[in-house]
């Protein structure tokens, strides 16, 4: 756990150009965070096994992608809330869509935030930045 | 004309009441014959009308299994707790008998039961089929839901399951006797009736007031197979609401043979007037079992239409359902390439804008816009859409404070500009606190939208009564519209102004309209070019 100091974003998303536009808009901005991506659920879930396992540290976020084939963003926060350390990371869900029924699937899943995506032309990306400052520097999570 | 009648006369005036009684007889029996047919006829059709609403209900609850299991394979696992608590919801909404791991016996939820306990309820004849799909799932190591399977003969019924691996297997299934006697019992009233499995009695109800003599059969099916038979008894109410017809024509003609033979004896009237009277008879009797046939095919039609209403409704749900899913595909599947459009054309602005000459830029401009637009009306029709499909929720609302809540969120933001709201009396209604929310501020926006021109903007809200609904109204002085265009006005992506103008995409007043239609409402508007506008809306009730 050398890299403590230095807080982990993970960033579970299955299409590549928002992973581009993601990355884009966290390298800008230089967070005090190392942002990983994984492109589906189940490596997710693997990834946060691992850092169970203390192979490698738990992030401080996760961002989760609601729609993903075969495990998607519904399972892993389930799974994530089951057992184990990774119950208590916070979750903010990532979704195109707004329906009633994917926000409340989500919240009784246990994710702490909802945020649907947004494509805004003049500043691509920004608003994960915008939500990833508040989980980063405002929020206390169980350390 | 003789004053006593001759014995000529005497033997014609017997001779004639004989045959008008003998007339009558035969018409009589001829009714009652028909009387007959046209009873078992309608009696069939109510049985088929009977098992229709059960195989309608069944074809609704295998639905509700086939969700229920599709909802175990997402969640079931992994919040055992939370799976039971919706679970049990399911079961009390959608009258299904179990769900979940179960016992044979349909009573208490199992968490951990084996494969052969699916085996042990399925009927010998289906065993066959459901041990296949068990050793495809578990060779092909993929889970889905197989079914339905019948229930043993002694527990009529099917079920479904999700066979797991080796060890467990989820079952939601439903019992049918129970469903029968909700559904027979509220046509207990007219009808004796039973549901048979071959010589088993799966459902009966007993009205000694019953005829016995006419029987409606029809069978119950579900997927194609045969379930049961359903025979009903049904009362005189049903089939024969009517007056005894042939009782009348029987004791008309035989009053009508007496009369006649009496008055010719004692008149001595011709053979011509007896044959004319018995022409009149006829012709009521005739006249009399065309009112009958009438009666009784007015009486299949009304039948036929209400199993014709089922069937549509059904389909109706099933296009509803259909379209929710197309709904909810549009709305994740479509945003994501359009964003995808507009934020790689924002990256190649920022990487290489410097390299990019001004024509090239105002065309990456161009399909950002483009792209941005659709996503609006994307947005703007699933709000459409949902405004006509969500739960309805009834309070009484403060209509003053809304208005002006709505009036703050709507001016908040506003620089310049004079504007004035003029509120005058707005009763309580009942009413969606939301969407009524949203009715308001669709109008407002709209109001202040089309006036954003004026050196002063007046937006003002009132109401009336009117036959018993409150009419609300809102009012602006803004640009108008034309008298032709206010039909039009309330359909979906109609635009009456130029986008670049008055932004927006036509969507906010079909919403208004869906729901105050939702509501048993109605609205309408007026206006002039450059005269400003007035939307109402009627909503019914009101409390002061």
């Amino acid at each position: 756990m050398n890299d403590r100091e230095v807080g982990q974003v993970l960033l579970v998303e299955d299409n590549p150009h928002d992973v581009e536009v993601a990355m884009r808009a966290f390298r800008r901005h230089r967070l005090d965070a190392r942002v990983e991506v994984v492109s589906n659920g189940a490596d997710a879930l693997d990834y946060l096994r691992a850092a169970e396992r203390g192979e490698r540290p738990l992030p401080l976020v996760v961002f989760l992608d609601l729609r993903m084939p075969d495990v998607d963003g519904i399972e892993v926060v389930r799974e994530m809330r089951a057992t184990g350390a990774s119950r208590h990371v916070p979750v903010v869900m990532n979704s195109s869509s707004r329906q009633e029924r994917d926000i409340e699937a989500s919240y009784r899943s246990g994710a702490n935030s909802f945020v649907v995506k947004r494509f805004e032309p003049e500043r691509p990306g920004e608003y994960l930045i915008d939500v990833a400052r508040y989980w980063l520097d405002l929020n206390e999570g169980v350390r | 004309m003789p004053s006593r009648p001759s014995r000529r006369d005497g033997a014609w005036s017997v001779a004639t009441g004989a045959v008008v009684a003998l007339a009558s007889v035969g018409a009589w029996y001829s009714l009652e014959v028909i009387r007959e047919e046209q009873n078992l006829k309608t009696t069939s059709q109510f049985a088929r009308s009977i098992a229709g609403e059960i195989e309608w209900m069944l074809r609704d609850q295998i639905r509700a299994s086939r969700r229920l299991a599709r909802f175990w394979l997402r969640f079931g696992r992994q919040r055992w707790d939370e799976w039971e608590f919706d679970t049990r919801l399911y079961l009390e909404n959608n009258g299904l008998d179990s769900a979940a791991w179960l016992d044979p016996k349909f009573t208490d939820p199992l968490w951990e039961v084996g494969l052969e306990t699916p085996m042990q309820l399925a009927r010998e004849d289906d065993r066959a089929r459901l041990l296949e799909a068990q050793e495809t799932t578990v060779r092909e190591g993929t889970e889905r839901i197989v079914g339905p399977f019948r229930l043993q003969d002694g527990d009529h019924g099917y079920f479904m399951t999700v066979p797991v691996g080796n060890s467990a297997a989820l079952v939601a299934g439903k019992r049918l006797g129970p469903m029968f006697t909700s559904v027979l019992a509220s046509h207990a009233e007219q009808c004796a009736m039973r549901v048979q499995y071959s010589n088993l009695v799966l459902f009966s109800v007993d009205r000694p007031e019953c005829r016995s003599d006419i029987k409606g059969e029809a069978p119950i099916r579900v997927f194609d197979d045969q379930v049961g038979t359903l025979i009903i008894e049904p009362s005189t109410d049903v089939v024969d609401a009517g007056n005894p017809l042939s009782i009348v024509v029987l004791t008309g003609g035989l009053l009508t043979a007496v009369l006649l033979g009496g008055v010719m004896w004692t008149r001595g009237v011709t053979r011509a007037g007896a044959a004319a009277l018995l022409g009149v008879n006829r012709r009521l009797e005739q006249s009399m079992s065309d009112a009958r046939a009438t009666e009784a095919r007015v009486r299949e039609l009304n039948l036929e239409l209400e199993s014709r209403v089922r069937a549509r409704t059904a389909a109706l749900n099933d296009a509803i359902e259909d379209l929710e899913t197309f709904n909810y595909s549009v709305s994740h599947d479509l945003r994501s390439p359009l964003g995808a459009i507009i934020n790689v054309t924002a990256i190649i602005e920022e990487d290489h804008g410097a390299r990019v000459d001004a024509e090239a830029r105002h065309h990456l401009k161009l399909i950002q816009n483009s792209a941005m637009a659709a996503i609006t009306m994307m947005d703007s029709l699933l709000a459409f859409s949902r405004a006509g499909r969500s739960d309805l929720e009834a309070r009484l609302l403060d209509v003053r404070g809304l208005v002006s809540s709505v009036w703050d969120e709507l001016t908040s933001q506003d620089a310049g500009g004079k504007t004035v709201l003029k509120v005058s009396d707005l009763p309580r209604i009942v009413a969606d606190p939301s969407l009524l929310r949203l009715v308001f501020s669709n109008l407002m926006s709209n109001a202040l939208k089309f006036s954003k021109t004026r050196p002063e903007v007046i937006v003002e809200v009132g109401s009336r009564l009117e036959n018993g609904q409150v009419v609300y109204w809102v009012r602006d002085n803004g640009v108008g519209f034309r008298k032709e265009a206010s039909e039009r006005i309330f359909k979906v992506f109609t635009r009456l102004h130029s986008t670049s103008l008055y932004p927006g995409t036509g969507a906010g007043l079909a919403i208004v309209d869906r729901i105050i239609t939702r509501h048993g409402g109605r609205v309408w508007c007026e206006g002039a070019p450059d005269e400003g506008a007035t939307f109402y809306f009627s909503l019914p009730g009101g409390d002061d």
